[in-house]
């Protein structure tokens, strides 16, 4: 078991050094960052929070909070 | 109003230009995965190392595919969170569990292979890379299967009971909700799209590389491998198509009747096969739908039922009652209001009268919404031409492969001239306009609803100013932007230098 972990750890290690050693490689990693960067961290937490979960704080009041939106 | 309209329609664009952003990434990462894990099968049954080099080659391509597309997808996730916050409430135990499925065994599938694939050269057995390739085309396929049943209950809402104490669709039948013949109709049809996209996209750039070089066969086993994956993706798209435009007649009429710009039915319907809209056409007159057309008599009778002569209702049968669609607009609309009546009073006073109102009237919750029928008719022109957009260059898929594929086989030589090179590239972008226009055509042709007869649109939202949402439209379409200039860079630049 221990030496599978190893084989795979040294896979993963292998194709990360291997992935940044070309210039496309170095790219698209710098193209990942930039994108969980800006679009999963940046403009989750600025610009898209969850409005039921943020504004109401049980199910209860989710579900009262929804039936008045759609039954009004 | 006018605010609840705009912050509607800017939550709609903004939705629609992350989704079609996303779908940009996703038919190459379906077919292309396809693609060369055929290729690479080929070289290890021949042991042509000509093979081998195409398959990794493309695997390349696939990987800055991949990467240039990961994560585009869960902008949509924060979307529902944020900007239809009703509906993911609404529909919270339905769409979460296809999407749930999605994430931890198919996503997770996908990326643990799509490693092996991409960097495993070399360092495992060659049968065992090409496992990895065969396993991660089966994730996207997987993934995109839950993602499109998730699509699919929305047009075609089965296997639930609404529950007016928690205010949320429950999943009564998975089997219902995962088999629908929607759902099943909509993975064969976008997946094979995929590959059919992907095919046009290997013979394009393939033969832009034969110019390039001026090696006529250079890029051959490509062009052989993705022709004939593209033809087989075409046709089956095709045939898929016609079930889902079967489907559609049945679960859908209102959109099958736009899609055609079908204002009146009748028996023997005809087919529109090119035709220019009369933009003065509306429910309250009666003008003629069309300027000009050309029409296939009886041929939208038999694609939709099978029978040419069969009843085909168009948009006014449907609105005022037909023999299909026997409950006109109107009526629906009163019992929807029945029904959201019944819910306001069943949330008030607990009253099983109101409860029993409800549930007979639930099927047309959605209409209660509305007050005027006009209002329920999707946008007839964007719809048509959508289909016919995308029709056409379905057909013109077809003869793009049929040709590649008999010039790779008999006169090679031509697909390394300029024209070739061409109408490669031009292809190219013909076919992803093909898939969106499928999209736009799907999407808009449901429009009022974002679940069919339950929910429009316009209650679907959160309550946000229109210009928080706005700002946000900008700037995905900034970042979007930039984004895909870079992805497309580093793409051309590999092509370049291979």
């Amino acid at each position: 078991m221990t030496i599978l972990l190893k084989r795979i750890c040294d896979f993963y290690s292998h194709a990360w050094r291997s992935s940044v050693a070309s210039a496309t490689g170095r790219h698209l990693w710098i193209l990942l960052l930039l994108k969980i960067g800006i679009l999963l961290v940046l403009f989750k937490v600025l610009f898209f929070p969850d409005r039921l979960n943020t504004d109401y704080s049980t199910d209860t009041k989710r579900a009262a909070a929804v039936r008045e939106a759609l039954a009004k | 109003m006018p605010d609840l309209i705009s912050v509607v329609e800017w939550s709609r664009w903004q939705f629609a230009l992350t989704a079609m952003y996303h779908w940009l990434f996703v038919p190459l990462t379906l077919g292309l995965s396809i693609i060369v894990a055929i290729m690479e099968t080929l070289a290890l049954r021949s042991g042509s190392e000509k093979m081998l080099s195409t398959a990794m080659f493309w695997t390349k391509i696939f990987a800055i595919n991949f990467v240039c597309g990961v994560a585009t997808g869960i902008i949509l996730e924060f979307e529902f969170g944020t900007n239809w916050s009703n509906y993911s409430w609404f529909v919270g135990d339905i769409f979460g569990a296809p999407l749930a499925i999605e994430g931890l065994f198919a996503f997770f599938m996908e990326s643990t292979f799509v490693v092996v694939m991409v960097l495993g050269w070399g360092r495992v057995s060659r049968r065992f890379h090409l496992a990895a390739t065969w396993l991660t085309a089966l994730g996207a396929m997987i993934s995109a299967l839950w993602i499109l049943v998730a699509n699919a209950w929305m047009q075609y809402p089965v296997g639930m009971t609404f529950n007016p104490d928690t205010m949320r669709n429950e999943m009564t039948d998975f089997w219902a909700v995962a088999l629908s013949p929607v759902a099943l109709n909509k993975l064969l049809h976008a997946v094979t799209s995929g590959w059919a996209i992907s095919g046009v996209f290997v013979v394009g750039v393939s033969c832009y590389m034969m110019r390039r070089r001026r090696d006529s066969e250079y890029g051959l086993p490509a062009v052989k491998v993705g022709g004939w994956v593209g033809l087989a993706g075409i046709l089956i798209t095709c045939m898929s198509g016609h079930s889902s435009a079967v489907d559609v007649s049945n679960t859908q009429p209102m959109k099958l009747a736009a899609m055609e710009g079908l204002w009146n039915g009748g028996n023997h319907t005809e087919l529109v096969a090119f035709g220019i809209l009369n933009p003065e056409k509306t429910l309250d007159n009666d003008a003629d739908p069309f300027l000009f057309k050309i029409g296939l008599p009886g041929a939208l009778s038999w694609i939709a039922k099978g029978d040419a002569d069969a009843y085909v209702p168009g948009i006014c049968d449907i609105v005022n009652g037909s023999p299909a669609t026997p409950v006109s607009y109107p009526e629906r609309m009163r019992r929807g209001a029945l029904a959201r009546e019944a819910l306001a009073e069943y949330g008030a006073t607990g009253s099983d009268e109101a409860l029993a109102t409800l549930r007979e009237n639930y099927e047309f919750f959605g209409y209660g919404y509305f007050d005027n029928p006009a209002e329920l008719i999707p946008p007839v022109a964007m719809s048509f031409y959508a289909f016919h957009t995308m029709v056409a260059l379905g057909g013109y898929m077809i003869a793009f492969f049929i040709v590649a594929l008999l010039l790779a086989y008999k006169r090679h030589r031509l697909l390394s001239t300029l024209a070739a090179s061409w109408i490669g590239m031009l292809s190219i972008a013909a076919a992803w306009i093909c898939s969106q226009s499928g999209w736009i055509c799907a999407e808009v042709g449901r429009q009022p609803w974002v679940i069919q007869d339950i929910m429009p649109t316009r209650a679907a939202i959160s309550a946000l100013s229109a210009s928080s949402v706005e700002l946000t439209f900008w700037l995905f379409a900034a970042v979007f932007t930039m984004l895909l200039v870079a992805e497309i860079s580093i793409m051309l630049n590999k092509i370049h230098k291979a």
